[in-house]
C-alpha cells in the first residue's frame, strides 16, 4: 500500500531560458543551481527541477523574488504556475510499482533514484514526477485531473 | 504424478455439466476429467461431434467449456489451460439439451448438406434477411455463450522495462534468460504454464543431475535471486514496433472469484526480445480423427508423466517421426497396454527406435486410415500397413504428425520466415527488431544442443528432428479433419480449391480455416500442407495467412484495466466543481472537462433553466464559470514577434493593459481558434482561446515558437490551469463588481488588478454574452470566495449563476462564433464575417493561405449567416439548409438556440455565398429527426446590432 496525500502545488514558478541563453552563467549570475536535464536539486529556497531543455520549475516561496531579478531579464523569464498543479506526495516502497500501473514509465531503472525528475503520462495524464527519496515520490498532476487520478492510485 | 509438477495430494472437489468429481490441486481440468474417466467433454463448432480432450495445453481446439457460474463464467475456456481450483465449476457447451444426447448432432448426419461455404451459397436476398437467418444459425453452431452480467472482475495494467525479454520457460528460455541475468541484464522471463520447464515436465530426463522439472525450477529460483523478473501465468499478447510486447497474466483461474486484480496487462518495452515459445505438435489427417480418445502425443505423455493420468488402456501410438515413441515408454510405465506403433516412415532408425522395437510392436510404413467409436468413445482403429491394412481394438490414440515451430511473434515482430522441406515447417528467417528465437520455436529439440553447459542424460537418448505426416488422399471414406474447431475437412479445403477459392487467404475465410479462439494452431500448417497437395505446388508457394495478435485468447477486461465506468476517459474537474454542486448543477462533458450546463430549479426542464439564465444576464447579473478557456501567458524580448505571427489582428499597438478579440489561422488560412489577446506588460502578453483547442493552440504556440520563428527569446507558459475564471454579465455586471472590490472596474477590453474576497485578482473587461462583462482570473487554489462573493453578490443584485446553454443562447443571439461548430477548420476569415478585422499588412500564420485564388470567389464559399425561424418550431442543430425536402443543401445549421429577447428560435449557420442571401427563405431540414423548418436568413446578428450594451 502506497500512502498518497494531495496538496496544491503551492508556490511553484516556471523558469524559461531563451535557446541563446547559457545555463551555467545564468545560473552564477542569479545565484541558483540549475541542474541538468531529468534531475533535481535542492537548496534552502526550494527545489529546481529540470523539466525540458529551456525550462526549469522552482518549487518553493522562497524563489518568488528571482521573478524581479534583473540579471535574468536577458536570459529568460519566471511566471507563476502553482495554481496549476496539485503535489501527490506518494510515500511508501511499492510506489515504483504504482506508477507502473498507470503509464510507461521505467520507475524501477537503477538510475531513476532520489533527485530524478520525468515528464510522463500517468493515468492518461501528462505527470511530472520527482524522485525525493528512495521511499518517496512527489507527483505534479494538472490540478484538473487531480481526483482522476487520485481514484485510481488509491484504488477507487 | 511426479516430483516437481506442481501437483498435490490434496483432493480438489470440482464439477462438469453437474456432475461433482475430485482432482488433484495442481491438475489442469482436462487431466482431472480424464483422470475421472470423462472421455466426452464438447461439441464440435458446426457438425456437434462429440469431442474429448486432444492437446495438452493452450492449442486445445476442441475441449472448449464454460468454466464458473453467473458473471464470473467464462466461455470457450480450453479444459487443457485451467488449473484446479475448489469449486470449479464447468460446462459444456454448444449442446442441447444434454452433451450426450445433443440434438445438434442431426448436423452431422446432414452434413453432406452444409460444406464449407454454405452460407454464400445458401442466404441470398435482402440483409435485412440475413438478421432472420442468423437467429437460427447462430443456435445451430457456435461456440459459448457469453455472461450477461457486468464482469466482476478487476483488470489491471501494468508498464515493465527490460534488456532481456524472454517469452517462453522451457530450457531454451530458461538457460536464456539465466544468462542474461547473471550478465547483469534487466531480465524478464513469461511462461503461460503455472510451472517453468516446458517441455521438461512431460519427458523423464536429468539435467546436472537433477530431473527436468526441478532444474526448472532451480533455474528460476536463480534468475529471481539476481534480480530477474519471472512471470508464470502469462502469456504474450503482441510484439509491436521497436521491441514492444504485450501479455498478459492471469492471477486467477478462468470463473474463479478473487478480490484482487483477476488478470494484469503487461505492456513490456524491451532492449532485446528472446523468443522460445516452442512448438505444438500437429495431428495426422485420417478418418475420424477427431473421435475422444485419439490425442497428439506429446499431451498424451504431459498427463502421463505430469499428471500421472492416462487417456487409455489400450493405446496405438502413429508417428511420423521419433518423439512419439517416447509418449510408448510414459504409457507403458503406467500399466498402458502399448497395442502398436505405427511409423509412416518406411525404414526408421535411431536409439529410441531400436529400444521400442525391443519392447513393443513398431510397424512402419504405416499410418491410420479411419478411427471408430463405440458409444462416445474411440474403440478402434483401421490402419494401412505396407500394403495391408489392419485393424486394431483400441481406446486411445497417440498421433504425431510432426510439430509447427510458434512463430507468431516471430512474425509480428516483422520476421521472415524460411521453409525447412525436411522438417515440413516454417523456421524463423532474418528478424526485423532486436530479437531472436531459440529452441524448438527454431527447430532446435535436443536438450543437450540447448543446454551446451548442462549435463543431460536422456535414457531414451535424442530423436531426429520432427518430420510431418503423410498428406491425405481420402484413402478411406469419411470426414478427416485438419481443423478441430472450425469442423473444416479435408473435403472442405478441395471443395474451396475446386470453386476458386484458391488464395489461402479465400480459403480460410470460405472454410472458415484458422479461425475462432484456435486461430490454427494445431490445424494450419496440415492444411496448407493438403492444399499444396491438392494443387500441386510446393508447400511455401501456398502462401500463409496473417499472424495477427492476439494469437490466444485474451480477455476483453484485459485490454480495459482500470479504464472502466467512471475511468473510461480521464474527466477533468472544476476547482468549483464542489460549488456547483451545491448550486444544483447540470454537468455536461466538454472535452474532457465537466462543466455546468444549467442550474435548474426543481420541477424546471433544462430547456426553462437555460432560457431563465440567459434572461436573467439580459436582464440582470449573472456568473458564469470559465475556469476551462485555454490561456497563454507569452513574455519576453521578443513575445510581440511571437503574438504578431500567431494572432491576424493588430497587435503591435495594443497598449498594456488593453486587450483585443483576436482570431487564429491555420496555414491553409483556415480559422484554428479564436479568443482574447491582452498585453499584461511591455513584454508579456495573456492570449485565451477555446476549451476543447487548448491542447491544440498550445501545440501551435510552440511550433511557431520553435519551427516558423526560430527560437524567439519568448516563453509560452501555458497557464489554463493555473487560471480559475468567472464571467461576470448583465446589465449590472459593473457594479456588482465594482462594489465587491471597492474600485473602478476596467473599460471594455481594459484590464486591471484588484482585491475580491481578499483574494489577488485579475479583471478583464469582455463581452461574449453581448452584455457588459468581465472575466475574473484567479489562481485555482484561491478560486473558492471570489466564486462564492460574485454569486452572493450576483444575487442580492437580482442574479445568479448561468451555465453553458444559457451562455450558448446569449452568444447566438450575438452572432460570435465557436470553434468547432461555425469555424469547422474548413472557414476562413471572410467566412465568419471577420474579414475587416484582420492585419491588412499580413505576416501572420494563414496569411499566405488566403490569398489562394481558391478562396477568392464568394459565392463557392459557404458563409456565416443568422437564420430565424418563421413558424414556432426549434431549428435543428445539423439540419441541412434547402430549397425543398430532398433537395440539394446549400448549407447547413451549425448551432440553434431560443431567442432570449423576445420568441421564437434563432440559430446560425453556414450557407453557400450566404453574406449575399439576406432575405432568403430556405428549410432547415433534418430527416434524421423528422423536422423541416422554415428560416429566413438574415446577418449573424439579432441583438444590439450597434453593441451599445456591453460599451462602457
Amino acid at each position: 500500500m502506497t500512502d498518497v496525500i494531495a496538496s496544491p502545488a503551492g508556490a511553484l514558478f516556471a523558469l524559461d531560458l531563451w535557446h541563446s541563453a547559457d545555463p551555467a552563467a545564468v545560473a552564477a549570475a542569479i545565484s541558483l543551481a540549475l541542474p541538468a536535464p531529468g534531475q533535481a536539486v535542492e537548496d534552502e529556497r526550494g527545489t529546481v527541477l529540470r523539466l525540458s531543455r529551456q525550462r526549469w520549475w522552482l518549487l518553493g516561496d522562497g524563489f518568488a523574488d528571482l521573478a524581479h531579478d534583473s540579471a535574468l531579464t536577458d536570459h529568460g523569464v519566471i511566471s507563476a504556475v502553482g495554481g496549476g498543479w496539485t503535489r501527490v506526495q506518494m510515500t511508501r516502497p511499492d510506489w515504483r510499482a504504482l506508477l507502473m500501473t498507470s503509464g510507461l514509465i521505467d520507475a524501477e531503472h537503477p538510475d531513476f533514484g532520489p533527485g530524478s525528475t520525468a515528464i510522463s503520462l500517468l493515468c492518461h495524464v501528462r505527470c511530472v514526477i520527482h524522485v525525493r527519496a528512495a521511499q518517496a515520490c512527489d507527483i505534479f498532476v494538472p490540478a484538473s485531473y487531480t481526483d482522476h487520478c487520485l481514484a485510481q492510485w488509491r484504488g477507487q | 504424478m511426479r516430483s516437481g509438477s506442481g501437483i498435490t495430494a490434496e483432493s480438489v472437489a470440482f464439477s462438469f455439466d453437474g456432475t461433482t468429481y475430485h482432482g488433484q490441486r495442481g491438475d489442469t481440468l482436462a487431466a482431472a476429467l480424464i483422470a475421472n474417466g470423462v472421455q466426452l467433454v464438447a461439441r464440435s463448432f458446426k457438425l456437434h461431434r462429440p469431442r474429448g480432450i486432444m492437446a495438452a495445453g493452450v492449442e486445445e481446439a476442441s475441449a472448449l467449456v464454460t468454466v464458473g457460474s453467473g458473471a464470473h463464467g467464462e466461455p470457450n475456456v480450453r479444459a487443457s489451460d485451467v488449473y484446479l481450483y475448489p469449486g470449479l465449476v464447468a460446462r459444456s457447451q454448444n449442446a442441447w439439451p444434454s452433451l450426450r444426447r445433443d440434438i445438434g448432432a442431426v448436423n452431422s448426419l446432414a452434413a453432406a448438406l452444409i460444406p464449407a461455404g454454405f452460407y454464400y451459397k445458401t442466404f441470398f436476398g435482402p440483409p435485412s434477411r440475413w438478421m432472420l437467418y442468423e437467429r437460427f444459425i447462430r443456435r445451430a453452431a457456435g461456440l459459448g455463450q457469453p455472461p450477461r452480467l457486468p464482469d466482476p472482475d478487476h483488470y489491471g495494467h501494468r508498464s515493465a522495462f527490460c534488456d532481456v525479454l524472454v517469452v517462453g520457460a522451457g530450457p531454451a528460455g530458461l538457460n536464456a534468460a539465466l544468462a542474461a541475468t547473471l550478465a547483469g541484464k534487466r531480465v524478464i522471463l513469461i511462461e503461460q504454464d503455472v510451472l517453468p520447464g516446458g517441455t521438461l515436465l512431460r519427458e523423464d530426463v536429468t539435467i546436472n543431475g537433477a530431473p527436468g522439472a526441478h532444474w526448472a525450477q532451480y533455474v528460476v529460483a536463480r534468475i529471481l535471486e539476481a534480480g530477474g523478473r519471472v512471470l508464470t501465468r502469462t502469456t504474450a499478447t503482441g510484439y509491436w514496433d521497436d521491441n514492444f510486447v504485450t501479455a498478459v497474466e492471469r492471477r486467477v483461474e478462468p470463473g474463479q472469484p478473487g478480490t484482487g486484480e483477476a488478470q494484469v496487462s503487461w505492456r513490456l518495452r524491451c532492449g532485446e526480445v528472446v523468443l522460445a515459445t516452442g512448438a505444438i505438435e500437429r495431428p495426422l489427417v485420417f478418418v475420424n480423427n477427431d473421435l475422444p480418445g485419439v490425442m497428439l502425443a506429446g499431451a498424451v505423455r504431459e498427463l502421463a508423466l505430469r499428471h500421472g493420468v492416462v487417456p487409455g488402456r489400450r493405446a496405438v501410438i502413429a508417428t511420423s517421426h521419433d518423439e512419439a515413441y517416447r509418449t510408448a515408454f510414459a504409457l507403458a510405465a503406467l500399466g498402458v497396454d502399448i497395442v502398436a506403433i505405427l511409423d509412416s516412415r518406411a525404414d526408421p532408425a535411431g536409439p529410441v527406435i531400436a529400444v521400442a522395437r525391443a519392447r513393443f510392436t513398431v510397424l512402419t510404413d504405416a499410418r491410420p486410415l479411419r478411427a471408430w467409436r463405440r458409444g462416445m468413445a474411440m474403440a478402434g482403429l483401421e490402419a494401412q500397413v505396407g500394403g495391408t491394412r489392419q485393424s486394431f481394438a483400441i481406446d486411445c490414440l497417440a498421433m504425431s504428425g510432426g510439430s509447427s515451430p510458434v512463430l507468431h511473434l516471430h512474425r509480428q515482430a516483422g520476421g521472415a520466415l524460411e521453409f525447412d522441406a525436411a522438417r515440413g515447417a516454417f523456421l524463423p528467417g532474418a528478424g526485423r527488431q532486436r530479437h531472436s528465437t531459440l529452441g524448438a520455436a527454431a527447430g532446435v529439440h535436443d536438450l543437450a544442443a540447448l543446454l551446451p553447459d548442462a549435463t543431460v542424460v536422456d535414457p531414451l537418448g535424442a530423436g531426429t528432428p520432427p518430420a510431418p505426416g503423410p498428406v491425405w488422399r481420402d484413402e478411406a471414406p469419411g470426414k478427416a479433419f485438419v481443423d478441430f474447431q472450425n469442423d473444416v475437412t479435408t473435403a472442405d479445403l478441395a471443395l474451396a480449391q475446386r470453386e476458386g477459392y484458391v488464395s489461402v487467404e479465400h480459403t480460410k475465410r470460405y472454410t472458415t480455416l484458422g479461425m475462432g479462439t484456435d486461430q490454427g494452431k494445431t490445424g494450419a500448417m496440415v492444411a496448407l500442407a493438403q492444399i499444396a497437395d491438392l494443387r500441386a505446388l510446393p508447400l511455401p508457394d501456398t502462401g500463409l495467412t496473417t499472424f495477427r495478435a492476439p494469437y490466444t485468447p485474451v480477455t476483453l477486461g484485459a485490454f480495459a484495466g482500470p479504464m472502466r465506468g467512471d475511468h473510461a476517459a480521464p474527466l477533468r474537474r472544476l476547482a468549483l466543481a464542489n460549488a456547483h454542486d451545491a448550486l444544483g448543477a447540470l454537468w455536461v462533458p466538454a472535452g474532457a472537462w465537466m462543466r455546468p450546463r444549467a442550474y435548474p430549479h426543481q420541477g424546471e426542464s433544462l430547456g426553462v433553466a437555460s432560457l431563465r439564465e440567459a434572461r436573467m444576464v439580459r436582464a440582470n447579473v449573472g456568473v458564469v464559470d470559465v475556469s476551462s478557456l485555454a490561456k497563454f501567458e507569452i513574455a519576453g524580448p521578443d513575445a510581440l514577434t511571437l503574438v504578431a505571427a500567431v494572432c491576424a489582428t493588430p497587435v503591435a499597438k495594443l497598449a498594456v493593459g488593453r486587450g483585443r478579440y483576436t482570431v487564429m489561422l491555420r496555414e491553409d488560412g483556415m480559422v484554428m481558434d479564436d479568443g482574447t489577446l491582452w498585453r499584461l506588460e511591455e513584454t508579456r502578453w495573456l492570449l485565451t482561446s477555446s476549451t476543447g483547442g487548448a491542447a491544440r493552440m498550445a501545440r501551435h504556440l510552440t511550433y511557431v515558437a520553435d519551427v516558423l520563428l526560430g527560437h524567439p527569446r519568448a516563453a509560452v507558459v501555458d497557464l489554463g490551469e493555473h487560471w480559475a475564471g468567472l464571467a461576470l454579465a448583465g446589465p449590472a455586471a459593473a457594479h456588482v463588481l465594482a462594489g465587491l472590490t471597492g474600485a473602478p472596474v476596467p473599460a471594455h477590453m481594459g484590464l486591471d488588478a484588484a482585491h475580491l474576497a481578499g483574494v489577488p485578482v485579475r479583471i478583464l473587461a469582455a463581452s461574449y454574452s453581448g452584455e457588459r462583462a468581465f472575466e475574473v482570473h484567479v489562481r485555482r487554489d484561491q478560486a473558492a470566495p471570489v466564486f462564492a462573493a460574485l454569486v452572493e453578490a450576483a444575487r442580492a443584485a437580482g442574479g445568479g449563476v448561468y451555465g453553458l446553454d444559457a451562455m450558448d443562447h446569449l452568444r447566438v443571439e450575438k452572432g460570435h462564433v465557436v470553434i468547432g461548430a461555425e469555424a469547422d477548420g474548413r472557414t476562413t476569415p471572410a467566412d465568419l464575417g471577420m474579414a475587416g478585422m484582420l492585419r491588412k499588412t499580413g505576416g501572420y500564420v494563414g496569411w499566405q493561405g488566403l490569398t489562394r485564388p481558391a478562396l477568392a470567389d464568394a459565392a463557392t464559399r459557404r458563409q456565416l449567416v443568422g437564420l430565424t425561424a418563421l413558424d414556432a418550431g426549434a431549428i435543428a442543430e445539423g439540419a441541412m439548409l434547402v430549397a425543398r425536402e430532398g433537395a440539394e443543401p446549400v448549407g447547413h445549421v451549425t448551432t440553434a438556440a431560443p431567442r432570449v429577447a423576445g420568441e421564437g428560435a434563432i440559430a446560425l449557420g453556414l450557407l453557400l455565398n450566404g453574406a449575399a442571401r439576406h432575405g432568403d427563405r430556405l428549410l432547415a431540414w433534418s430527416p434524421t429527426r423528422h423536422s423541416t423548418v422554415p428560416v429566413e436568413v438574415g446577418p449573424p446578428l439579432f441583438f444590439d446590432p450597434e453593441g451599445a450594451r456591453y460599451r462602457d
